[in-house]
């Protein structure tokens, strides 16, 4: 019987494995969330997310808003101080939610329409790269 | 007799020295002919001979044909000749973050494959074409697991450890044509007209991996914009995100984020704004046509090519797209 402290613990592993970043490097200054700007559309800020990767806390942070609120323009991790690339554990944990769920958050019947509406092809391959695996 | 025979011997060893200098000979022309097929030859040198590559990706095939024409047709002007490469495949439009994902970056890896059997600098002009082929590169040189699992893929093409140089078009025009070639051929033509540029994301950062600019005060596109003979605007979201493929499933955050950077451009008083990156110019023309907040609305967004063409070109108002 594997109980909620060893599934925490079994995720953060894997959390490590793909996005090769170490949250304990942070310092919690804040930077990261002062430059990000799509903070006002997060219900969670970057550096927040960052404690909750030290504290195991992957799942929790794998339903957030925040992380399909994250473009990554890579801002946080070009001013980081401690050099942590945020916008990798942010893709960790979309991609660990795309693969546990195996449930895509966009539908290729939409494709027709996004074409439609004027988007660069370039938009519609991105989507399907960071909403769906 | 004797003397007819010696004489016919010494032609014979003559002859014999002979052929075997012409076989040997031949032998190194062979291999000289094979160590340029294997591409032994250092990529560069050959570079200087052959030219360059041109990468031009799926969105300047479709919707952002302005872009290829116009860099095509100003590399013309400027005596520089871009071949497209020959089975390029689609880079994947985002760098894929996930360290265990290989797969994502085999098509950018074909296409720098390709470029390297030409031995040309592969110059590109998406932003987003650029960011993933110059990634995908630096990974394969300097992360050990991505090249051996890439090379374990990709069985039927020869072993691939980064040789291409990936330069985008700005560094093609600022390290290979000159901008000081620029600026006589445009005879400051833009009359000191304030263009602010907008960098975006992709071109920038990483700056490890980049190496394009320095990622909080880029120079690049605003010496660009004085060759031309305008007026560089440097407003403070240059460099900021423009939303990008939020725009998908987000539009309204897309839009907030590119008006943030149409207010500031315009009110450091830009007249327009240029950009390398079809998604920043469709968010920042988004966010332009919908955006109440927008103070300014007569400022136009383009490609920066298409400033440069227009410079170049002033007989033609505008390009005669596709």
């Amino acid at each position: 019987m594997v109980n909620n402290t060893d599934k925490a613990r079994i995720l953060k592993e894997e959390f490590l494995e793909i996005s090769r970043e170490n949250p304990e490097d942070c310092l919690q200054c804040g930077k990261c969330s002062a430059s990000c700007q799509a903070a006002r559309e997060m219900d969670f800020m970057p550096h927040q997310l960052v404690r909750m990767f030290h504290k195991n806390q992957i799942n929790q942070v794998m339903n957030t808003d925040a992380i399909w609120a994250c473009a990554s323009c890579f801002t946080c991790g070009a001013r980081c101080p401690r050099d942590i690339d945020l916008a990798k554990m942010m893709e960790t944990a979309r991609v660990l939610y795309l693969r546990s769920k195996n449930n895509n958050l966009i539908d290729e019947n939409e494709i027709a329409a996004l074409n439609k509406k004027g988007l660069p092809p370039q938009a519609i391959v991105a989507g399907y790269r960071k909403f769906a695996k | 007799m004797t003397s007819i025979n010696t004489c016919a011997k010494i032609q014979m060893v003559v002859l014999c020295i002979f052929t075997q200098y012409i076989a040997k000979v031949l032998l190194e022309i062979s291999a000289l002919i094979q160590s340029i097929l294997k591409m032994e030859v250092t990529p560069r040198l050959l570079g200087d001979i052959m030219g360059y590559s041109f990468y031009p990706g799926c969105t300047l095939k479709n919707k952002a044909s302005r872009l290829e024409i116009s860099a095509l047709e100003s590399a013309r002007l400027l005596n520089k000749e871009l071949k497209e490469l020959p089975e390029w495949q689609c880079c994947g439009a985002v760098y894929p973050l996930a360290r265990d994902e290989i797969v994502t970056i085999l098509g950018s890896i074909r296409s720098l494959i390709r470029a390297r059997e030409l031995g040309n600098k592969l110059v590109t002009l998406c932003a987003a074409c650029h960011h993933v082929l110059k990634r995908s590169n630096w990974a394969i040189k300097n992360k050990k697991d991505v090249r051996d699992k890439t090379n374990n893929f990709l069985q039927d093409e020869s072993d691939y450890f980064g040789e291409t140089e990936v330069i985008h078009y700005l560094e093609f025009l600022r390290d290979e044509v000159g901008f000081d070639k620029i600026k006589s051929a445009a005879q400051g033509r833009l009359k000191g007209k304030r263009v602010g540029a907008y960098y975006g994301c992709l071109l920038l950062r990483p700056e490890k991996e980049l190496k394009f600019d320095n990622p909080e005060q880029p120079t690049i596109m605003e010496d660009f914009i004085r060759s031309l003979g305008g007026q560089p605007v440097e407003y403070p979201f240059r460099n900021e995100c423009c939303g990008g493929y939020l725009n998908l499933k987000n539009p309204e955050s897309a839009h907030k984020m590119g008006n943030r950077i149409i207010s500031s451009a315009t009110e450091h008083s830009a007249e327009e704004i240029i950009t390398a990156c079809p998604l920043c110019l469709y968010n920042l023309n988004q966010s332009f046509l919908n955006g109440n907040s927008c103070e300014n609305s007569n400022i136009k967004v383009t490609y920066f090519t298409e400033l440069l063409y227009e410079v170049l070109d002033p007989t033609k108002k505008e390009v005669a797209y596709g």
